[in-house]
This record gives C-alpha cells, sequence and structure tokens, in this order.
C-alpha cells in the first residue's frame, strides 16, 4: 500500500514516477505494468492539474495504490471542480489524416485503453478516479 | 527545464546523429529516457532547433526511449505535420513493444511513417 499527496502542479509527474518506482520494486510488479500505471497515472494528474484544479484554492491531488488479489489498484482523490474524465473530456480523432487530426482526448483515451477497469465517482466535493490493473505472469 | 531523475542523470536527453541517405543527409533525433509531461519541453526544443534550420528528412530512433505520455505524442504529431507542410518528411522507429503499443492506440500507426529500426527508416527515405 503506498498513500501519497502530490504537489498539484508539474512536478507531481517526477514525483509519480518515484512513487510507482518503490510500489512495483515492493510488489515485485514488472516493468511494462509500472509504466502503463505511470501512463495512465501521469494522464490523470495532468488533467486534474491543468483542469478539475485550476480554480481551486487549496488544491489537493492524492494517490492511493494497493495490490488486491491479482489487481494493482490505483485510487486518485482530487478536491477539484467536478469533472469525470471518462465522460466529458474531448473524445479523441484517431482516424482523421496527418493534416487534420486534432490533438486532445489521447491521454484519456490511453487510459481507457490501458485500464482493465476505470471508474469515476464525485466523493464528498472529490472527484475520485479508480483504475484496476490485473497482475499477469509478464516479465 | 531540466528534470532530473534520483540518481542525478537527466530523465531525458536527445542525441543529435547525421546519416547519409539516398536524397541527401538525414538528421536523426535519438530521446534516451523518459518523455513525459515534465521533459517533453527539451524534446520539443531539439525538434525545432532541427526543423528551424529547414532539415528535410528527419528520423526519430526511440530505442533508448523507455517512455512517453500523450504530452510526448502531442509533440510528435506537430513535428510530423510541420515536416509535411514544409516538404520535408518524418519517419519514426526503433520503438519498443509498449511504446509502439501507445502509438497504436493513438491511432499514430496510420497517419506516421513507422519503421522497425533505424536501418529499415534509412532506406525508406
Amino acid at each position: 500500500m503506498a498513500a501519497v499527496s502530490l504537489t498539484p502542479d508539474l512536478t507531481s509527474i517526477s514525483q509519480l514516477e518515484l512513487v510507482l518506482e518503490e510500489f512495483a520494486n515492493n510488489h515485485g510488479l514488472a516493468m511494462p505494468l509500472q509504466l502503463r500505471l505511470n501512463l495512465m497515472l501521469e494522464e490523470l494528474v495532468t488533467n486534474s492539474v491543468d483542469y478539475s484544479l485550476q480554480a481551486v484554492e487549496a488544491p489537493k491531488l492524492d494517490v492511493n495504490l494497493s495490490v488486491e488479489e491479482d489487481f494493482v489498484v490505483a485510487v486518485l482523490n482530487d478536491n477539484g471542480t467536478e469533472f469525470n474524465p471518462f465522460e466529458e473530456a474531448p473524445v479523441a480523432d484517431t482516424t482523421s489524416g496527418l493534416t487534420d487530426r486534432p490533438i486532445g482526448g489521447l491521454g484519456v483515451l490511453l487510459t481507457k485503453k490501458l485500464a482493465d477497469e476505470y471508474a469515476y465517482k464525485r466523493v464528498d466535493e472529490n472527484n475520485c478516479i479508480t483504475l484496476r490493473c490485473k497482475i499477469t505472469g509478464e516479465t | 527545464m531540466v528534470e532530473q531523475s534520483k540518481q542525478g542523470q537527466p530523465k531525458l536527453t536527445v542525441r543529435v546523429e547525421l546519416a547519409p541517405v539516398e536524397s541527401g543527409e538525414a538528421v536523426i533525433l535519438c530521446p534516451s529516457g523518459r518523455v513525459d509531461g515534465s521533459t517533453v519541453g527539451i524534446l520539443d526544443v531539439a525538434v525545432q532547433e532541427r526543423i528551424d534550420t529547414g532539415v528535410g528528412i528527419l528520423i526519430f530512433d526511440f530505442e533508448e526511449t523507455t517512455y512517453i505520455s500523450s504530452a510526448g505524442l502531442r509533440v510528435l504529431l506537430m513535428s510530423a505535420r510541420k515536416m509535411q507542410s514544409e516538404g520535408g518528411k518524418a519517419v519514426f522507429c526503433g520503438l519498443l513493444p509498449h511504446i509502439a503499443e501507445v502509438f497504436e492506440i493513438s491511432g499514430f500507426s496510420a497517419i506516421l511513417d513507422i519503421r522497425a529500426n533505424r536501418a529499415d527508416a534509412l532506406e525508406s527515405v
């Protein structure tokens, strides 16, 4: 179990990297899974910092990591404006040609595709996102 | 902006190499380390410098790239677009499996010229 309060700005990305490295070492997680968790959480943390936490006077951004049976469970909490990235973020365009392709929405798309399960809840004025990733035998 | 890893090494360096190709000379950018939201500026500057000097063929060799997030993908998309609009060409190669997966999910495989390795990339231009 790891529970960490991240600094709600760009430095949270480096903090996240170190937290995941330590968590993966402690639980013997394979590198691909560590990188996958890192990517999803970076995308979500970036969303929180850039959008939901923008108008908050005392922003808070917490991440909790745990292993439940054969899943890694990552929970991200922020006290920002209500925002469900899985429903409200712009949908990524993955079909237009190079010249016309808009560049938004990729972070949420990657998170949805790389997580085995994802969920959003509004809890006590907080945005609460839960990701679950299956631990496989990959090395 | 230089983000350091806990070992004090830069998290991302971008090496620039040159290689002769049939149509002249290719510039090869080799990002080594992590391309995330805190380091992407380093890649962006390296790319812009090259595009501004009027390079015709730009090859991104990701053999030493261990991680890339959407912040990095954005820079790659913009670079390919800019190269195309200026009559040049951008080729991407050396993707590790988990990086290739990220490209695939993002739908980049259909719009970017992606080759297995540097030799293939050089041969294609």
